[in-house]
């Protein structure tokens, strides 16, 4: 969830520019996820409706990208859609936009549900050690591995070329397996410092060169 | 103010792509409360994410755009937080304050040390703000070992049982929401029976409670209730933490 800016700058001008929700935004109109996310927190199934259509795709892409089951992802999708639907009467666009506060929450979600699900996988093999593999093994594969991003997103693709190897592959293993910072170290056996490192100064590259800007 | 900590400032990046476990995840949102050069960082940083995030769309099936739709006409909204309207979210506040002093009286012994409590200003708004922060730093501490001691419970979500003296600070969190008609509750395990601590609401996410121990107490147990709670569990627990003497 985004963090409280305590902007009230921001705040008074969100008032100014809001729109009318009244007759004028109608169904054939395309509306800002925001209002239809402000409209669903006063109980509007219609404008609910109306945003998961408009964001439906970058969560579920996101989700399943990490948990990578298609059953999984349609289920954490729901449920991230679900806290969406129960939350949003404390949704402030002052704070963020709504596809940010969506994409954070179901990518919380998923990270979640893929390490509760390693967490009992470990359980079971401390247990069991009838086919313990060497430690590190499950997730090489993924470091070569290379994610399919969408042609329209040529600048970002162009960005993530201007990172070091290590920064790109530490930033990638992190936000699309879901592995924590430990783990990356671990899996291109690099010091754990350098990875936390490379993982912020990597980010910062990436704003810097695609103008991000608080 | 606290000085900004150069090790929660170094894990913003890995914060903003999640890649944090729930303690460290713990300590770096403590101190985001504090910091807000950090706050900008983590802010700018999780747009970045979400750029990531846009690159791997993928159109879900219909269904489940029907099944999400049939969900939330049976799912209740939780209320807007109203300015004035935070009570309980201070009781709560105050105590964790109460469990912060006592728990981590070192903590401020090495504060002390540091010299954030033993800065003596005349000036009274001064000595207001110092305390401010050895509230905050105490919170953090606070939440970081109850984070540090994190059980994972059936279902999701986890239980951090802090015992001190004749007393424990509970700590639950990342509820999974319940249906309307259930809510969880806590029970206090001795040789001779369970007896109820607390009942905490089906959706509220977290709780933390103050609980006096009685004689005997050797764990702190989470099951899930009818409403109203029950005189004796109905369901197997879902979590379970010890309380070490």
């Amino acid at each position: 969830m985004p963090r409280r800016a305590d902007d009230d700058d921001g705040r008074a001008l969100h008032a100014v520019a809001a729109p009318d929700y009244g007759a004028s935004t109608t169904s054939g109109g395309l509306a800002a996820p925001e209002q239809l996310l402000q409209r669903s927190g006063r109980g509007d199934n219609a404008a609910f409706a109306a945003f998961y259509d408009q964001l439906s795709s970058q969560v579920f892409g996101l989700v399943k990208r990490v948990v990578r089951d298609p059953a999984q992802a349609e289920e954490v999708t729901q449920e991230v859609f679900v806290e969406i639907w129960r939350l949003a009467s404390r949704f402030d666009p002052a704070k963020g936009s709504a596809a940010g506060w969506a994409c954070a929450l179901a990518h919380r979600r998923a990270v979640d549900r893929v390490r509760s699900a390693q967490a009992a996988t470990d359980r079971e093999r401390r247990v069991g050690a009838v086919w313990a593999t060497p430690e590190g093994d499950a997730g090489y594969d993924e470091v070569t591995e290379q994610v399919e991003l969408r042609l329209e997103y040529e600048r970002l693709r162009r960005c993530l070329g201007g990172l070091t190897d290590l920064q790109r592959e530490s930033i990638m293993l992190a936000y699309y397996s879901g592995h924590t910072y430990r783990e990356v170290a671990h899996l291109l056996s690099t010091p754990v410092p350098t990875v936390k490192t490379r993982m912020r100064d990597g980010l910062i590259r990436l704003r810097d060169c695609l103008g991000v800007s608080a | 103010m606290t000085s900004p900590s150069p090790e929660a400032h170094l894990l913003t990046g890995a914060y903003a792509l999640d890649a944090l476990d729930t303690r460290d995840r713990a300590e770096v949102e403590a101190h985001l409360d504090d910091c807000v050069t950090c706050a900008r960082e983590v802010a700018e940083l999780r747009t970045v994410a979400t750029m990531l995030g846009e690159a791997v769309r993928e159109t879900p099936p219909p269904s489940l755009r029907t099944s999400l739709l049939r969900e939330i006409d049976q799912t209740r909204q939780l209320p807007p937080v109203v300015p004035g309207d935070d009570l309980r979210q201070r009781r709560e506040r105050r105590q964790l304050k109460v469990v912060a002093v006592a728990a981590a009286a070192a903590a401020v012994v090495a504060l002390v040390g540091l010299g954030v409590v033993g800065a003596v200003s005349v000036d009274q708004r001064n000595q207001l703000a110092a305390e401010r922060a050895r509230v905050s730093d105490l919170d953090a501490v606070v939440a970081a070992a109850a984070a540090g001691s994190a059980q994972p419970m059936t279902g999701g979500g986890t239980i951090a049982v802090i015992p001190f003296g004749d007393r424990a600070y509970v700590d639950v969190r990342d509820l999974p929401p319940l249906p309307n008609n259930r809510v969880y509750q806590l029970w206090m395990s001795t040789p001779d029976g369970v007896k109820s601590a607390a009942v905490v609401d089906g959706n509220a996410g977290r709780a933390t409670r103050l609980l006096q121990l009685q004689r005997n107490v050797r764990s702190v147990k989470v099951t899930v209730e009818p409403a109203g709670g029950s005189k004796q569990p109905t369901t197997p627990a879902i979590g379970t933490a010890a309380v070490h003497d």
